[in-house]
């Protein structure tokens, strides 16, 4: 072990993982690959379309599984874990934030944020205040009973980040976070995502946007379905 | 660093309450569109309750009338003669020989002194051949086709005629034979006959009959109600022994509710101790067996509308629910991602399709019920609700929603969580 991983425990780390689909035609989307990432890190994965950097997030999500290599999330290696168990990992240690926000339109803002609780056995009389809380951190505490349909595009990013946030996660997996949203808003989203970084989230942020990269500590480019680290963390 | 090896994860659940409360979130996200899917199940369990409502609530009545009438009438035939009646070769024929009437002369008056009687008495169709009844003594037939009973007055009572006018056919002229015959206002109104003032007369053949009475109609035997009736002693007389091919000589026993079974036992024994077996007895047929014959009639066909109608309904829900688990795959993705498993995306659409069968089959209980109370109330009959019918009505409408439910929830358990947050 080197100083620096005795100094901090990874939060995810990845192994030789590489990710094959079989087709027609055969496409090699991730070529094995390694990447540790501390707790508490910024980092950001940046590529062109079509790099991998999808397949990347549906793996690091628990959504699709590698087929080669390890996957360790807090030391687990999630690649051999039943449905049932990585099931229990999204549940509680992986918040998404999600391009396109997917919140409920039928359902008011408080009410989209606990449903993130709704599946990892947290009690029915925790859901609301952890949800009110949740919804304080991103500013939005004003908006509690209204509908996603009636608020701007930041701040139904800002209730998505909530949601993502709402069980403490290990990890913040946001993809493309602020592919949809005018600069204003894209600036808001991003100072948010700043703030929880700063008070110790991992985060990472998978985009095409420059601009979204540089806002991270670090930075790994994806190139023809590898890993290519191009900035160092700066903590 | 090695991994190490994998904790026990507690893994996630959903709640049966917070199931229902989320498929309650999920159908009520289109209020319009699930009041239009639960109608094919309102109208099936409606049509249900309300044709098991109706038809009880009609039986019941058929029942009434039932108990009031047939229930209390027994009848007592020679077996001998009823046999004979079946023999085609005897029908209407003048020249064989008929048989003397095997009842004491008596009957009536036996039958009266059993319990439970309330009048009795013998009847037939008086064989008259080819003279007709008519108003002059020529025998033109303007009584044609009009049938004329030999009746006894026990008979007479026991057949409830209304009297409009005049007399009815007392023991008196059953004792001495008289000429007396009692006319239906139908065949009075045949023969001419309006005012008994004058003691008009009609001829049976060239027997001249005076009319004592005119009689609107018999409530027990409504077939009296367009013929005559003359005394049974004087039919014997002037006509001889009944024609068993017509109809043999029949006992009619009037009796009190509920004593029919019985004294159709006991009149055989009654009327010929010695030889009971050459009697037989005809009593009405048990009530509950009567009301259960009318339900299966009249219901079986009903039942199969509303079967058609839950089909309908099923195929309805089920098609809404699908085209609910495409329009929200986002929604299903989005479950997915924060750690709902297939069986709880399936339980979720499964409840939905469920509470929308359930609600249609609550509902279409109640208009059921409430077509039966309107119908009965219009009707002023008693409204017959058998709540081992109605109770357990709504839960064909959650049967409903529970199959049309299986298919689009497995659909949307199948998923795939990442092509689900692709769209």
């Amino acid at each position: 072990m080197t100083a620096y991983e005795v100094r901090r425990e990874p939060v995810l780390r990845l192994i030789g993982l590489g990710r094959h689909f079989p087709g027609p035609p055969p496409v090699q989307a991730l070529y094995p690959s390694d990447l540790a990432v501390f707790a508490g890190e910024y980092l950001a994965v940046t590529g062109p379309s079509g790099s991998g950097k999808s397949t990347l997030l549906h793996i690091l999500g628990l959504l699709d599984r590698p087929t080669s290599g390890q996957y360790l999330l807090d030391g687990d290696d999630t690649a051999r874990l039943p449905e049932r168990d990585r099931s229990s990992l999204r549940a509680n240690r992986i918040g998404f934030v999600f391009q396109s926000f997917h919140l409920l339109p039928h359902r008011s803002v408080v009410e989209n944020v606990a449903l993130a609780m709704l599946y990892n056995r947290s009690r029915r009389s925790s859901r609301r205040p952890a949800a009110e809380a949740a919804l304080r951190q991103v500013g939005l505490d004003h908006r509690l009973d209204a509908r996603p349909t009636t608020l701007s595009g930041g701040e139904r990013q800002r209730v998505a980040i909530a949601r993502a946030l709402v069980n403490s996660p290990s990890l913040l997996l946001c993809d493309e976070p602020t592919g949809n949203l005018d600069s204003t808003n894209s600036r808001s989203v991003l100072d948010h995502l700043g703030e929880l970084s700063a008070n110790g989230y991992t985060i990472i942020v998978i985009t095409h946007d420059p601009s979204v990269a540089a806002r991270a500590e670090r930075v790994v480019e994806i190139r023809d379905g590898r890993l290519v680290e191009t900035g160092a963390a700066i903590r | 660093m090695t991994s190490r090896e994998p904790a026990r994860f507690p893994a996630t659940r959903l709640g049966v309450r917070d199931a229902v409360i989320e498929a309650l979130a999920g159908s009520l996200q289109r209020p319009g569109r699930a009041i239009l899917t639960m109608l094919g199940t309102i109208l099936g369990v409606g049509a249900f309750v309300a044709v098991l409502g109706l038809t009880s609530t009609a039986t019941g009545q058929i029942s009434t009338q039932f108990t009031v009438l047939q229930a209390t009438t027994v009848n007592v035939v020679d077996r001998a003669s009823a046999d004979g009646a079946n023999r085609p070769e005897n029908a209407g024929d003048p020249s064989a020989a008929r048989p003397p009437i095997s009842f004491p002369s008596d009957a009536g008056e036996r039958i009266e002194r059993l319990n439970g009687v309330q009048a009795a008495g013998l009847w037939w169709i008086a064989p008259l051949g080819r003279t007709g009844i008519s108003s002059n003594p020529n025998g033109a037939g303007d009584g044609e086709g009009l049938k004329v009973y030999a009746a006894a007055p026990g008979a007479i009572a026991a057949m409830e005629v209304t009297l409009v006018t005049g007399a009815t056919l007392d023991p008196f002229v059953e004792q001495h034979h008289e000429r007396a015959i009692m006319l239906s206002a139908a065949a009075a109104a045949r023969l001419g006959v309006r005012d008994l003032t004058a003691r008009p007369a009609v001829f049976l053949g060239d027997l001249a009959y005076t009319v004592v009475g005119i009689y609107s109609d018999s409530r027990r035997n409504p077939e009296v109600s367009l013929g005559a009736l003359i005394p049974a002693s004087t039919a014997l007389r002037d006509f001889g022994n009944p024609d068993p091919g017509e109809m043999p000589a029949t006992l009619v026993i009037a009796t009190r509710v509920g004593a029919a079974q019985l004294v159709a036992r006991q009149a055989p024994l009654a009327l010929r101790p010695d030889e009971p077996d050459s009697l037989v007895a005809i009593a009405p047929p048990d009530p509950h067996t009567l009301r259960d014959k009318v339900s299966g009639d009249l219901t079986g066909l009903f039942l199969a509308l509303a079967g058609v109608s839950l089909t309908i309904g099923t195929v309805g829900i089920a098609n809404t629910t699908l085209v609910s688990v495409l329009e929200r795959v986002g929604e299903i993705g989005l479950r997915r991602s924060l750690g709902a498993r297939p069986r709880h995306i399936a339980a979720q659409f499964l409840i939905e399709s469920l509470l929308t069968g359930t609600i249609g089959g609550l509902v279409g209980t109640s208009l059921g019920v409430v077509a039966v109370i309107m119908v009965a109330a219009a009707r002023h009959w008693t409204a017959v609700i058998d709540p081992a019918v109605t109770l357990p009505a709504p839960v064909l409408g959650s049967v409903v929603g529970l199959l049309a439910g299986l298919y689009p929830a497995l659909r949307a358990a199948n998923i795939d969580p990442i092509t689900a947050l692709r769209s």
